[in-house]
């Protein structure tokens, strides 16, 4: 039995190893045709729960762009830090988004953890 | 009649395992560093988001590193029990869970986040989770070549079990540490 289980796990692990490698060399093809198709006021507008990746540029200029300034997103908000100077990885902007920081609340539960984990993304992918 | 045996240089073979390992560490990084991070969510099999999948398979893949190493010591007689001959069924099985579970997080790692070195602990945890996959070339190599030196497995797998402590330490650890446990 357990000598089924270790011959099973050996192919299903190895054929794992190789649909990522293919994902991430197919990927960045997807990702560029994504990008080139116009967006037709559907990107970001993805509701919470709705299933859909919600995309973290938007949910930033949505709920975060009134107070941080990021080029990326277009926005110029004074209240908070400039995050065009703020070098944070996604783990921590999550951190700082779900407990909040000094004069900035929590957005945990205003924003679904989708949401979060996708501006934090975003915002960490502009280093 | 007295039998020859051939002995064949085992320092080449050695130097294999290590280059094709630091070769596919190397990859990695290189992908990491020169494609565009998609910066969206990819997927999160299940659980309530993104970071508490990467937080709860790192540790789960930890948990089977160490019944990797455990059974390991068992199987070479470093534990006062008797193995049982079912041990290296156990041990592979557990070696190829821990590999499982860690892909996931390695996909998002690479495909969303990319290589980073925007701190001290983001700059090690990237030259670490590249690390761990070039150990891991490298321990499969050696244990598919007959004729090495006997310490060069438990070495191989040592620095393995030592690169994902460290890269776990580094993320899921330093994520625990600074917002407690995510919910499933």
């Amino acid at each position: 039995m357990l000598k089924r289980v270790d011959s099973f796990l050996a192919v299903l692990s190895w054929a794992a190893a190789a649909v990522l490698v293919l994902m991430l060399l197919i990927g960045p093809q997807v990702i560029a045709e994504d990008k080139s198709e116009p967006t037709g006021g559907a990107a970001g507008s993805a509701p919470s729960g709705s299933g859909a990746a919600p995309a973290g540029k938007q949910v930033f200029t949505d709920n975060c762009g009134s107070c941080h300034t990021l080029q990326a997103a277009g926005t110029n908000g004074q209240v908070g830090p400039d995050l065009d100077d703020v070098s944070l990885g996604a783990a921590e902007i999550e951190g700082v988004v779900r407990s909040g920081r000094g004069g900035m609340p929590s957005f945990d539960g205003r924003l679904s953890d989708a949401e979060i984990s996708a501006v934090a993304a975003f915002v960490a992918g502009q280093r | 009649m007295e039998a020859r045996t051939i002995e064949r240089p085992t320092a080449p073979r050695l130097l294999v395992a290590v280059g094709l390992g630091a070769a596919v560490a190397l990859t990695l990084g290189i992908y990491g560093r020169v494609h565009d991070p998609s910066q969206d969510l990819v997927f999160t099999l299940g659980f309530s988001s993104t970071i508490a999948m990467k937080v709860w398979l790192a540790s789960i893949a930890l948990a089977f590193a160490v019944v990797q190493v455990v059974t390991a010591l068992w199987v070479y007689g470093r534990l006062p029990w008797e193995s049982p001959p079912w041990l290296g069924t156990v041990h592979r099985i557990s070696g190829r869970v821990a590999f499982l579970v860690s892909l996931p997080v390695a996909y998002h790692c690479l495909w969303s986040l990319g290589f980073q070195h925007t701190s001290t602990r983001v700059l090690a945890h990237s030259l670490l989770g590249c690390a761990f996959y070039g150990a891991f070339v490298a321990k499969v190599t050696i244990v598919r070549s007959k004729g090495l030196p006997g310490i060069a497995l438990p070495l191989a797998g040592g620095a393995m079990f030592a690169i994902l402590v460290f890269a776990w330490e580094t993320s899921a650890l330093w994520f625990i540490g600074e917002n407690g446990f995510p919910d499933v």
